[in-house]
């Protein structure tokens, strides 16, 4: 079993998804790209400091639609 | 009976003329779905009834003088994620709860009925609008009309496919990564991605809350324009919706692009595999908008490649965390794509989720001091024509359809992002040119769109099969 068969394998029994076989294979073998594009957005320097393209609201207002 | 029109703005005149009724144009786009339908799996519902109730009344409007701008009396199709009244969502899914949205309209449905639009039904999608086209689930596998082997693109398949053939002349798409951008390049018709809270996304079902847009495809920039005046504007149902003066697109539209400085990124989007004819078919659309009047500036567009996995990542990590307790429990109940999609929001961690908004930051930075120097950047849309199905209606993976569609990128950033077709593949099928501007200045890049279509054709094409099945009907 290689380390990326094990490490998906593991990720997706802790979160309960309960994929094949032929699934499992899929996933692992992409997942060294996948890793590769998160390691580049660590090593983008200019974020070092840069806040999160994230906003909270402390007072939301809650409207529904339709 | 007088020929269908194929634009919003042709319609609307002819309507306003006389020469159309609204009913003879809602039955007449009816009857090319009852032709075509079975071909290209483009509708999962349609309402004829309540749609030529509605063409009834828009017609009654105008002869009582009652003018609701150029939608009044315009058949439009919305994927089947968002929600109507007529009849439950199905998001195309057998997960999704039918009571979910039943018997309302999202907000952007309540805006086109307010407009006179005349809704004839809800279109094909991939399931909750991510993944691929599964042929083991009891759903139509959605077919392009330029060629029924191909792929009409996703997710908004159905929006795309049924304008190209003649069956409404606007459709209502999202796009998470391309969503709107990829049917309106493989089918041959525009597509408009908005900036991000430009159109309130609520009673649509979600992908990435961070990422999705609702938006419009029609034949032209021009259309857009119409459909964009109607559906944009804040609503508090949606959290993102954005409170900014909505303009008057239309009537912004016009003329030459003197003073516009066009940004061309040629170094990003011609890899390998991309079509022999991209190049000349791109190069030829440039050479069109500086006859135009623009200045044309050399750029490359900053932190690409890590954008493209901003987008992906919080996609995935967004649109697991919407479907978790559904995937745990119904594994088997979900597409196959769908499934393999989320699937991956479990591979990264929360803080990579983080750092992919930290870069998203930075990108908007360094793009905001991009647009100093240009006030649109062009480039294809995509690399290739529409991709083709295998002999068993599967199409290649998820990664290879990323590898040539050049649209993620404006959803990471939230910039709007116009594609319009700019040609077509030696195999007949359709190529794209793609115009981005700052968040809110659609008016800028439908200008642009609508200038070039002014000087060109390729967006007034009808697929073959379209006039063949016209033609069989008259003749019967």
């Amino acid at each position: 079993m290689s380390d990326a068969e094990t490490v998906v394998r593991t990720l997706l029994g802790e979160a309960g998804l309960p994929a094949s076989e032929s699934e499992i294979a899929t996933l692992a073998a992409a997942y060294p790209a996948l890793k590769a594009g998160v390691e580049r957005l660590y090593a983008v320097a200019e974020a070092r400091y840069e806040s999160p393209a994230l906003h909270f609201e402390v007072s939301p207002v809650f409207s529904d639609w339709g | 009976m007088t020929e269908v029109p194929l634009t919003i703005r042709e319609a609307a005149g002819m309507l306003r003329g006389r020469e159309l009724s609204s009913v003879e144009l809602t039955t007449g786009m009816l009857a090319c779905a009852d032709r075509l339908d079975a071909r290209l799996g483009t509708y999962l519902v349609r309402f004829d009834e309540q749609a030529l109730a509605a063409a009834r009344a828009a017609d009654a409007a105008l002869a009582a003088g009652i003018d609701h701008g150029p939608l009044q009396g315009i058949p439009v199709a919305v994927k089947d994620i968002l929600a109507a009244s007529e009849g439950p969502t199905t998001a195309q899914s057998l997960v999704l709860d039918p009571a979910w949205g039943a018997g309302r309209d999202a907000p952007i449905v309540s805006r086109l009925r307010a407009a006179g639009a005349v809704i004839t039904g809800k279109v094909t999608t991939m399931e909750f609008a991510c993944g691929m086209p599964d042929p083991a689930k009891p759903f139509p596998i959605p077919r392009n009309p330029w060629d029924t082997g191909t792929w009409p693109g996703g997710s908004s398949s159905g929006t795309g496919s049924g304008i190209a053939a003649g069956m409404f002349l606007a459709g209502i798409g999202t796009d998470t990564g391309g969503s709107i951008r990829c049917p309106a390049a493989y089918c041959g018709v525009s597509g408009l991605k908005a900036t991000f809270g430009r159109v309130p996304k609520s009673g649509c079902t979600p992908i990435g809350y961070s990422l999705d847009h609702v938006g419009p495809l029609a034949r032209s920039a021009w259309d857009c324009a119409a459909m964009l005046r109607v559906l944009a504007g804040h609503h508090p149902s949606d959290p993102e919706s954005a409170d900014v003066p909505v303009a008057d697109y239309v009537r912004a539209l016009g003329g030459d692009l003197r003073g516009v400085r066009v940004g061309v990124d040629r170094v990003h989007h011609f890899p390998d595999q991309a079509d022999p004819a991209l190049a000349g078919c791109f190069e030829a659309a440039v050479s069109a908008l500086e006859q135009l009047g623009a200045s044309v500036v050399e750029v490359s567009l900053p932190y690409w490649d890590e954008m493209l996995v901003a987008t992906m990542l919080t996609a995935y990590a967004e649109g697991l965390a919407y479907q978790m307790a559904d995937l745990r429990t119904r594994w088997e109940d979900f597409f196959a794509g769908t499934r393999l999609f989320a699937a991956r929001g479990a591979l990264v961690s929360g803080a990579d989720y983080v750092q992919a908004q930290r870069v998203r930051r930075v990108a908007q930075r360094a793009l905001q001091e991009l647009y100093r120097e240009v006030d649109l950047v062009v480039a294809p849309t995509a690399g290739t024509g529409a991709l083709r199905y295998d002999d068993h209606d599967e199409l290649a993976s998820l990664d290879t359809l990323l590898e040539t569609m050049f649209t993620g990128y404006w959803n990471a950033t939230g910039s709007p992002a116009l594609s319009v077709p700019m040609g077509f593949t030696a195999e007949g099928l359709p190529l794209s040119l793609q115009i981005a501007g700052r968040p809110f200045e659609e008016s800028l890049v439908l200008n642009a769109g609508d200038a070039y279509q002014g000087v060109t054709d390729w967006h007034l094409r009808v697929p073959p099969l379209v006039s063949e099945a016209a033609a069989v009907a008259v003749r019967a």
